[in-house]
């Protein structure tokens, strides 16, 4: 008997599963369109796409101005763009700044740019503690600011996305925008890491 | 050092980069299909315009609020379970879809699975055996939470500078 039958998945499975079966049905979403979604998030859409951003902005001073002016416009000319990137904010790490983001409800979160948010992003404690004591919380990701820089600390929402420019590594003049693109990470690009060179 | 605040333990090293390097770079995948399918799912309802991010976000960060992790879950499972109570949550509220409607056709999905020999398709099908009823309905109350009016962005909280630039 146990090999007559399929395992049904953990009821909350089940349950997703029969919401979209019924939305199908019902005609309120078509065929395949929350799998052509997921496949969006899962390949096309991530932190390679912010790289993109960052090094066009360490190497293009226009570009850099535009972007700090008008994040969505010049993001979106790079092609990364909706899915909820309709409004976003560009801040820029300095040697006297540094910014890290949140969101301090759920999970908001820059996906065009960056794709699907770290576990850690979406955890209660993040959430909470990155906003009451920011420079422990950044040196638990085992970033220590000094003493004299500010830290800010951005919220993100439904309405609007923060993604932090960070600071260029020294020692890369003359480097290409690919070859720098290599050196941001995601972590970097939320605030909770900086750009360093491999060691 | 760590671990003696009030908040409960965070540890993003061990969390995060014990889960390899390339975590840390790039975006992580869905951790279960069913993850995918209720992220889409709401993704899709949204975009095809029957409710706005902004709704969205307001119904998901009231039950992040209001239902709490269960003892040993982990924090990517309570937040998709999270994520599941919010769509049904917003699919009631919109007069898309009834709890009721919903449970009958999750029972449909767990008695296609049993009538599914194992290693084929299981496709979806009404009507095995009999029915039984199930709970599943969810009232919440709906905060209020700031939308963005048009304003300067401005960070949620600074830590100023401590010292003059070291000399």
């Amino acid at each position: 008997m146990s090999h007559s039958h399929t395992k049904p998945p953990v009821p909350v499975a089940l349950r997703v599963k029969a919401i979209e079966t019924l939305l199908t049905e019902k005609g309120v979403l078509g065929a395949g369109v929350v799998d052509a979604i997921v496949d969006v998030f899962e390949h096309e859409l991530g932190p390679k796409n912010g790289a993109k951003v960052v090094a066009k902005a360490w190497t293009d001073p226009e570009y850099r101005s535009w972007l700090l002016k008008d994040g969505t416009a010049a993001i979106e000319s790079l092609g990364f763009s909706g899915f909820q990137g309709e409004y976003m904010v560009v801040v820029e790490n300095t040697p006297e700044v540094h910014n890290v983001v949140v969101c301090t409800l759920c999970s908001c979160y820059p996906w065009p740019v960056l794709g699907l948010p770290p576990n850690w992003y979406k955890t209660a404690p993040y959430r909470s503690r990155v906003v009451l004591n920011p420079r422990s919380v950044l040196a638990e990701f085992d970033l220590q600011i000094p003493d004299d820089v500010e830290v800010r600390v951005w919220d993100s929402t439904s309405d609007v996305r923060y993604l932090v420019l960070p600071e260029r590594p020294a020692g890369t003049d003359g480097w290409s925008e690919d070859e720098l693109a290599a050196l941001v990470t995601r972590d970097s690009m939320i605030g909770t890491g900086i750009c360093r060179l491999a060691a | 050092m760590a671990g003696t605040g009030s908040l409960p333990d965070f540890d993003p090293l061990s969390i995060e980069i014990a889960c390899g390097q390339s975590d840390h770079v790039d975006a992580p995948k869905f951790a279960q299909p069913w993850h995918a399918q209720a992220f889409g799912t709401s993704m899709a309802l949204s975009r095809a315009g029957l409710f706005t991010w902004a709704e969205w976000v307001e119904t998901f960060s009231t039950i992040i609020r209001n239902v709490p992790p269960w003892p040993g879950e982990d924090s990517n499972s309570t937040y998709y379970r999270q994520w599941e109570t919010a769509l049904e949550t917003i699919l009631l509220k919109k007069g898309i879809l009834g709890a009721d409607e919903i449970s009958q056709a999750a029972e449909d999905w767990r008695r296609s699975y049993l009538a599914t020999p194992h290693g084929h398709p299981v496709e979806f099908r009404r009507g095995l055996e009999e029915s039984i009823g199930s709970h599943g309905d969810e009232g919440h109350d709906h905060h209020h939470h700031h939308h963005h009016d048009g304003r300067r962005p401005e960070p949620i909280a600074v830590s100023p500078a401590r010292l003059a630039a070291a000399g």
